[in-house]
């Protein structure tokens, strides 16, 4: 006989680990011996194939194996089952405590599931690690800027002349009128080139790219050709797009599957970059015209950081710089979306935001711990029950082990049925978190196996956190001392006070958290602008044509109901020259002479604008007193500056206004001048009208179309303006809102169990007392005031906390209310009212009571 | 039938038993594959032979590890005088039986 053929390895583990030791030698040398003889008789595959057989057929051994040894399977059926037998015995509050516990588990599942999915952006790719975008700073002495962007010809040379760079492509957002039949609407549209479709896991449902450089050819996505309706079917179909002032067909080539929701681009019509490239030709050769975002696929060795110096070397080639410092960088693709060192925008979408991830994982590690904290204190409360059971086990041989893993068992039932009720809750949450977090999630495409996995992550936290402390507990427990039925434990009880303490803790730090967002957002909305958006009404469209502004503006004041209307540009940024030469940012805009009025800025020097003045109309400047201060201009009317944009140079004040938050309010008001010089094109007409007319809007359209059609009609209320700005703070006043909301119901959940089961425990003592003369109010002193100084123990952790967190959060706000202490004060009385609430109902019962009942049995 | 009721399988399992000296579960399996022309998976083997054993019909005990088996031991199963006694005793009255069959048919095609 040669060499002996081994059956399948897996095959003999299952077949050692399945057959009881008796029988193992002879079925295992069998099997062995038939492989053999069955290989040399019919061949491997029939050997190998029937030796599996034979060993699933060995299986039924495994009930003989846990019969006859006494392994832990039996006793684990046994926990089960005397888990289900106290769960239903304390059904009560064993129900309070599960829902609870699916609560906490809810919201840290919720929260999961947000954060994964703001990790997960644009992974996706396949290349996904090696696609960078380009980005570059500036600096001189006074000044850095980061930015991120390419220009034109840096996606065209770059590649070529850096061998590191595998494929590259242009990507640039547009934005047009879609014609569908007749109407027209507003849609964006992305440009960008070949190499496209091959850095990124580009699907096509119909069609293909092609060259994807033929000027006349367009692709889209599924979403877009749902739209337009044109299903899959791409013969022939077209889509007209109005762009340049002139409708452009284009023939549709591809369909490809739309972007998923995780990912920052998601361009749902892509042209070619060459039909840009047509309209542009000014815009191609300049090295630093930055205006568009690239990808570069990067080789599978090339080091990002030396490409980049690359990058530099090639840029500083063509382009002079003289005393300013230039680097490029690349900044990794998949990092777009959570790194706030650089812009989103030009096709990327907005980035995620990391105070709201930070958020929203605190609220929902917190919620479970505080659940996870009452199944604790729950457990261990009822301890005396289980503890002439802990100790009939005990004599019957159990060890300190199996004791323990039966209360971990009995937490894992728990948690596993607090699991199952939280899909549910989590359905019920998922649409109102969405849209708080501007998210869209839809229940069964959140649901899949990465989700399941967290859920599975969250089980297995709970049952350790939740079940190891009463597991310890209660099989340390001496033997002797729980048949003879005492009761008390020497230290637990500091343990399970700290517990309470900690959740107390935790409910008061959300709680100060919340109402510090919230009060400094009602702050921020009700902060004085310096103007007012009441019943103040934008419209847009660059206008420069003097004659037309006046036609139009005519046209929109006969409109009934309109007050004033006022021009403005918007506030550019420009770089202005002191007296002393140094240099300072400064905010510029073209105004005209009614915007004072329809915005209520107030002039505190000087005049306004007055058009029939030539002067004011060539060189006058408005200047607001964040100006003054920075340059120190003392006597301001009439003064001469160094300020040039355009034609205008050495523009003359006339006027000083009071600061106003022409930007973000939740910045500086920056350094601003304003002139009336047609530097730039008026963009924002303002119209002031009166509430009380009905119709203003649709007068508006009809003056709007009559000038400016097919573009459509696009109006905003300012102070529906100013409010979106809040909109991050709003979603984050409302996540922290509902986060304390939890927390706080979670906590009372938990105090009503570790009250309850102290006073069922102590029905008797209550009794006592009462028989002696006791009042209930007395009874309700004697109790409630050692869970206060719980609550005030809470109250020293949480709140330190909570100030800080508050503190480090303001610190991005240059106007912020700080924490105050009637902030501390409204959390302390809401805890108070709260649990004093839920001590009284778990009281009232032992206030109350007929000594004669518990005491009968003595 | 005596003290013990005997599936078709333990009775065949005994009959090779007996055939030989001491037999194991590889040559068993392989015996009755000869002679009733169909396979037989050897945990069924096992199975049936514990029960005899149980029933006193057979008895066993280790060989020799062999390299053919892995290295395993034998286990060798011998019939009892029990096991002899109960085997004969049902082929007898199948026997009798049998010959109450009678040999020629019209109903069974055999003329």
């Amino acid at each position: 006989m040669g060499s002996y053929k081994s059956p399948p390895k897996w095959a003999l583990t299952v077949l050692q680990k399945v057959c009881p030791a008796d029988l193992i030698e002879e079925v295992e040398g069998d099997l062995y011996e038939a492989y053999q003889w069955r290989t040399a008789e019919r061949g491997a595959s029939y050997a190998y194939r029937k030796y599996i057989f034979e060993v699933l057929r060995c299986l039924r051994y495994y009930r003989i194996n846990i019969q006859t040894q006494n392994n832990g399977l039996m006793l684990l059926k046994n926990y089960f089952k005397t888990g289900f037998r106290f769960l239903w015995k304390t059904r009560g509050y064993s129900s309070l405590n599960i829902l609870g516990l699916a609560l906490g588990i809810a919201v840290c599942w919720l929260a999961y599931i947000f954060v994964t999915d703001e990790y997960s952006f644009d992974s996706y790719h396949d290349n996904a690690h090696r696609i960078y975008r380009p980005t570059a700073t500036l600096s001189d002495e006074n000044l850095s800027d980061k930015f991120a962007g390419s220009s034109y010809v840096m996606g065209e040379e770059l590649p070529v002349n850096i061998p590191e760079i595998e494929k590259s492509s242009r990507f640039k957002s547009g934005f047009g009128l879609l014609r569908q039949g007749t109407d027209y609407f507003n849609q964006s549209f992305h440009y960008a080139d070949p190499d496209f479709f091959e850095i990124f896991n580009i699907d096509f449902l119909a069609g293909r790219p092609g060259e994807f450089t033929e000027p006349n050819a367009v692709v889209i996505s599924q979403q877009m050709a749902d739209r337009l309706g044109i299903g899959l079917d791409i013969a022939n179909q077209e889509i007209v797009l109005r762009m340049r002032g002139e409708d452009r067909t284009y023939a549709i080539t591809g369909i490809y599957e739309t972007f998923p929701l995780n990912s920052s681009i998601r361009p749902q019509i892509l042209v070619p970059f060459t039909v840009w490239a047509s309209d542009n030709p000014s815009r191609l050769n300049n090295w630093f015209d930055i205006n568009m975002n690239s990808f570069f696929l990067l080789d599978e060795q090339a080091s990002p950081e030396i490409t980049a110096i690359k990058m530099t070397e090639e840029l500083l080639k063509n382009e002079d710089f003289g005393e300013v410092q230039v680097a490029m960088g690349l900044q990794p693709y998949t990092a777009i979306h959570l790194d706030p060192t650089f812009s989103t925008g030009n096709g990327i979408n907005a980035r995620g935001d990391n105070q709201l991830i930070l958020i929203v994982s605190i609220v929902g590690i917190l919620c479970l711990i505080i659940a996870c904290v009452n199944y604790s204190t729950f457990a261990v409360g009822n301890y005396i029950v289980r503890l002439k059971e802990v100790a009939v086990r005990k004599v019957f041989g159990a060890r300190k082990k199996s004791v323990f893993k039966q209360f971990v068992t009995e937490a894992f039932i728990s948690a596993f049925i607090g699991l199952v009720l939280s899909i549910g809750i989590l359905a019920v949450l998922l649409p109102g978190f969405a849209e708080y977090a501007n998210k869209t999630y839809e229940f069964n495409q959140i649901f899949n196996s990465q989700t399941l996995m967290g859920g599975l992550l969250i089980l297995v936290i709970v049952t350790v956190v939740a079940g190891i402390y009463p597991a310890l507990v209660l099989s340390g427990f001496s033997t002797l001392n729980g048949l003879k039925g005492k009761s008390k434990v020497s230290g637990n009880s500091i343990l399970t006070k700290s517990m309470v303490v900690l959740q107390f803790g935790i409910s008061i730090f959300l709680i100060a958290g919340m109402l510090s967002v919230n009060k400094q957002l009602n702050y921020l909305l009700n902060m004085d602008l310096g103007y007012s958006g009441e019943n103040l009404i934008q419209l847009f469209r660059p206008l420069r044509d003097n004659d037309l502004i006046r036609r139009y503006k005519d046209d929109l004041l006969r409109v009934p109901g309109v007050d004033q209307v006022a021009m403005a540009s918007g506030f550019n940024g420009t770089v202005f020259e002191l007296a002393d030469g140094r240099d300072m940012e400064v905010r510029h805009a073209r105004i005209d002479e009614h915007f004072l009025d329809v915005m209520s800025v107030k002039l505190i020097n000087g005049r306004n604008f007055n058009p029939d003045m030539p002067t004011d109309v060539s060189s006058g400047l408005l200047v607001n007193e964040a100006f003054l201060k920075e340059t120190g201009i003392e006597n301001p009317i009439g003064y001469q500056t160094k300020f040039d944009y355009g034609q205008l140079d050495g523009a003359t004040i006339i006027g000083v206004v009071e600061d106003f938050y022409f930007r973000s309010p939740k910045g500086k008001v920056e350094p601003a001048v304003m002139y009336m010089s047609p530097q730039l094109p008026y963009y924002d007409h303002m119209i002031k009208v009166n509430p009380n007319t009905d119709n203003i809007l649709d007068g508006l359209e009809s003056v709007y179309h009559s000038h400016f059609a097919p573009v459509p009609f696009n109006h905003s209320f300012v102070e529906d303006d100013i409010a979106a700005q809040f909109e991050l703070e709003n979603n984050i006043r409302k996540i922290s809102r509902a986060g304390a909301v939890v927390a706080v119901f979670l906590t009372a959940l938990g105090l009503m169990g570790f009250v309850g089961t102290q006073i069922r425990q102590r029905m008797k003592e209550v009794s006592v007392r009462k028989v002696l003369g006791a009042e209930p109010r007395q009874i309700f002193g004697i109790f409630s005031t050692r869970y206060l100084v719980l609550i005030i123990l809470g109250f020293a952790v949480g709140m330190p906390a909570a100030v800080w967190l508050v503190k480090q959060w303001l610190a991005d706000y240059a106007n912020s209310v700080g924490f105050t202490w009637d902030t501390g004060a409204i959390t302390m009385l809401t805890i108070l009212a709260v649990a004093g609430i839920t001590i009284a109902s778990q009281l009232y019962r032992a206030m109350f009571l007929n000594p004669v009942t518990y005491l009968r049995e003595e | 039938m005596g003290d013990f009721a005997l599936g078709t399988l333990e009775e065949t399992v005994l009959i090779i038993v007996l055939m030989k000296d001491k037999s194991y579960g590889v040559e068993i399996a392989k015996v009755y594959e000869a002679h009733m022309k169909q396979s037989i998976s050897l945990p069924a083997i096992h199975m049936v032979l514990k029960r005899l054993g149980q029933k006193g019909l057979v008895s066993s005990d280790f060989g020799e590890p062999t390299p053919e088996r892995g290295g395993k031991r034998k286990k060798y199963y011998q019939g009892t005088p029990a096991g002899y006694r109960l085997a004969s005793e049902i082929q007898e009255r199948r026997q009798q039986m049998w010959s109450l069959v009678p040999k020629t048919s019209f109903d069974y095609g055999l003329l």
